[in-house]
């Protein structure tokens, strides 16, 4: 019998209650998984959303994190056009609409220029691309179609006013699926922002593109463009990649899942302090035997923390194996599974598997201190 | 102060001097300046009423726990309490209680090896030389018992091994025979003879029993928390 048998088996002789904190673990870990699983996802969509389109750079307005409260000049992609290393821009107004009489909440709107390389890039699979002649018209992907289950020519209210769909898109994936894109102009008068953009999408030219100092001058050169009166115009250049996961959004995405994450990691923690406890004080006469028959202080510690962690081992297997199931599960789905594909990266659940042995660790860190302190010559007349 | 211990030219294991113990929370006075020689190869058994203090002397030699004034040597070293005591009980001493105190969830051969879990020996070399104990007291058709499906006498066996586990230089048995039937209880004596015998083991025995007393070369009458005769001879007080 080795060391680890025994905590084996030590764990084993309250079957129902090492199962039950075994669960309670496995649920913390799989919250983990599937929280910051989606919110990787949508991180990952959203950048890829913006490479997919051939986006190097991102222009806000400088300190802004949130895309939607930014506010440029649209004359300022003329001044971006003439920097050296620049390919193309393509100004662009987003906002977050509701549709289907509020069924659907927060689905992106894009407002881009007809003859826009963001515009030209997408694959329309019904319908056509938007003209100069298509006034209030406006494009719909895949997912978002088939949720407002809508056809070429139907029409759909943003803000309360009649569009009507020219066609319908396939998004670079299922995150772009379910947003829309209407003339640049429209959405500008929708919303009461004319001749503002909420960001320049910038494509760099090849040979810049591929080359990450020059794409850095080029970002440098945009940051310390001026007014004609000489005013800096207080504009960020960011890579794609780096301004979404810097985003407001992403921030609190993020924040949540594992904010979450911490409050389920932390009910797990003092699930298995209480049964680590109650096994403590159930033994104590076993811990005073174990010692008179001269095992140390450090072996017995070992021994409780060690019960904690192969319970904590246990569940967070479990719930890696419960969370991955979840997010498979919640993505075959039509109404999720629609709007965005969650990532269960590896470092993902290694964070998680990790923080389950932490829980252990410090769950089961108070009980063998109490262990320690069990006195041989009271515990031995305690039966 | 009362020494019991006749001069012998066996060396020295274990040495009591003028030990008290008090125990403030009771104020009682469990020992009282008792001061005790045990030599390597001795068979001595401690007798005593209940409350006479012979437990908490055992305690002492056992370091399990520590006089209030005098002292305990071990081998010629005090077992005074920053010492490292467990050490002591893992490699130095043996011991059997009256209720065996075995783990209820191992068998009897993983219950032997719970001491070696302090020394050097691999889990293959732990589980042979519980066998080879197992088979010393006569059980190694029942070593992957639990010791609930074991008669109360193998489990006092059982508990015997275990002592012998980490081959300490000094057995300590308290009430070894106090749960068991007669028969089972001279099974475990004539072990305990064998051991002395045979392999030249150190025994302290504490009990109530003459009979069982009488097992052994030496017998300490211990009253009020002194000793108070060897052997019938009365000590000097």
């Amino acid at each position: 019998m080795n060391f680890a048998q025994l905590l084996v088996r030590n764990v084993c002789r309250r079957k129902l209650r090492s199962v039950f904190t075994c669960l309670g673990v496995a649920l913390a870990v799989a919250t983990t998984v599937t929280l910051v699983g989606f919110s990787s996802g949508l991180q990952r969509s959203t950048a890829e959303a913006y490479e997919g389109r051939g986006i190097d750079l991102v222009v806000v307005r400088t300190g802004v994190t949130q895309r939607l409260t930014s506010s440029l000049d649209q004359s300022i992609g003329r001044q971006l056009r003439s920097v050296p290393g620049v390919d193309d821009v393509n100004p662009s107004q987003t906002d977050l609409i509701s549709f289907g009489e509020g069924s659907l909440v927060g689905i992106p709107v894009h407002g881009w220029p007809v003859d826009g390389f963001a515009m030209r890039s997408l694959t329309i699979t019904s319908g056509r691309l938007l003209s100069e002649r298509d006034a209030d018209g406006i494009l719909l992907g895949e997912s978002l179609a088939a949720s407002l289950n809508k056809r070429i020519g139907d029409q759909v209210e943003v803000e309360l006013k009649p569009f009507t769909v020219a066609g319908i898109f396939a998004g670079i994936n299922v995150y772009d699926n379910m947003t829309a894109v209407s003339r640049l102009a429209d959405l500008q008068t929708l919303m009461d922002r004319p001749g503002e953009v909420t960001e320049f999408q910038v494509k760099l030219a090849p040979r810049v593109s591929s080359d990450r100092s020059a794409a850095d001058r080029v970002r440098q050169l945009i940051e310390h463009l001026h007014d004609a009166e000489g005013q800096p115009l207080g504009i960020a250049a960011l890579p794609a990649r780096q301004f979404v996961e810097n985003s407001t959004e992403m921030g609190l995405a993020r924040a949540m899942a594992w904010g979450t994450s911490a409050l389920a990691m932390i009910i797990g923690s003092l699930q298995v302090l209480n049964t680590m406890l109650m096994s403590v004080f159930e033994r104590v006469h076993e811990i005073g035997v174990l010692k008179a028959l001269g095992w140390s202080t450090s072996r017995v510690v070992r021994m409780i923390v060690g019960e904690a962690l192969a319970i904590c081992g246990i569940g967070a297997c479990v719930g890696v194996a419960l969370g991955v199931g979840i997010v498979r599960g919640l993505s075959a789905t039509a109404w999720l599974g629609g709007l965005l594909r969650p990532e269960v990266a590896p470092p993902v659940l290694l964070a998680s598997v990790g923080a389950a042995l932490v829980i252990g660790a410090l769950g089961g860190f108070y009980p063998a201190w109490r262990a320690a302190k069990v006195s041989v010559l009271q515990s031995l007349r305690y039966e | 102060m009362n020494d019991s211990s006749p001069s012998i030219d066996r060396p020295v294991l274990l040495q009591v001097e003028h030990a008290s113990r008090l125990y403030p929370d009771g104020n009682v006075t469990a020992l009282r300046d008792v001061s005790l020689t045990v030599h390597t190869g001795d068979y001595l058994s401690i007798m005593g009423p209940s409350g006479s203090g012979k437990s908490t002397l055992l305690n002492l030699m056992g370091a399990i726990d520590v006089p209030t004034s005098g002292e305990v040597y071990f081998e010629g070293e005090s077992l005074a309490p920053q010492r490292r005591l467990h050490k002591i009980r893992a490699h130095k001493i043996g011991f059997i209680f009256q209720s065996f105190h075995l783990l209820p969830t191992l068998t009897a051969l993983e219950n032997v090896q719970i001491p070696m879990f302090e020394g050097s020996l691999s889990a293959r070399q732990r589980r042979a030389r519980a066998g080879e104990l197992l088979e010393l007291v006569g059980l190694a058709e029942r070593m992957h018992h639990l010791p609930a499906q074991l008669s109360v006498g193998q489990r006092q066996r059982v508990a015997i091994a275990r002592s012998l586990a980490n081959d300490p230089p000094l057995l300590l048995a308290d009430e070894p025979t106090g749960n068991l039937d007669s028969r089972s209880g001279g099974e475990v004596l004539d072990l305990f003879d064998r051991l002395h015998r045979q392999a030249g083991r150190t025994l302290v025995v504490i009990t109530h029993s003459q009979e069982v007393a009488e097992r052994a070369e030496r017998i300490v009458h211990v009253r009020d928390g002194q000793i108070v005769s060897e052997n019938g001879q009365p000590c000097a007080r």
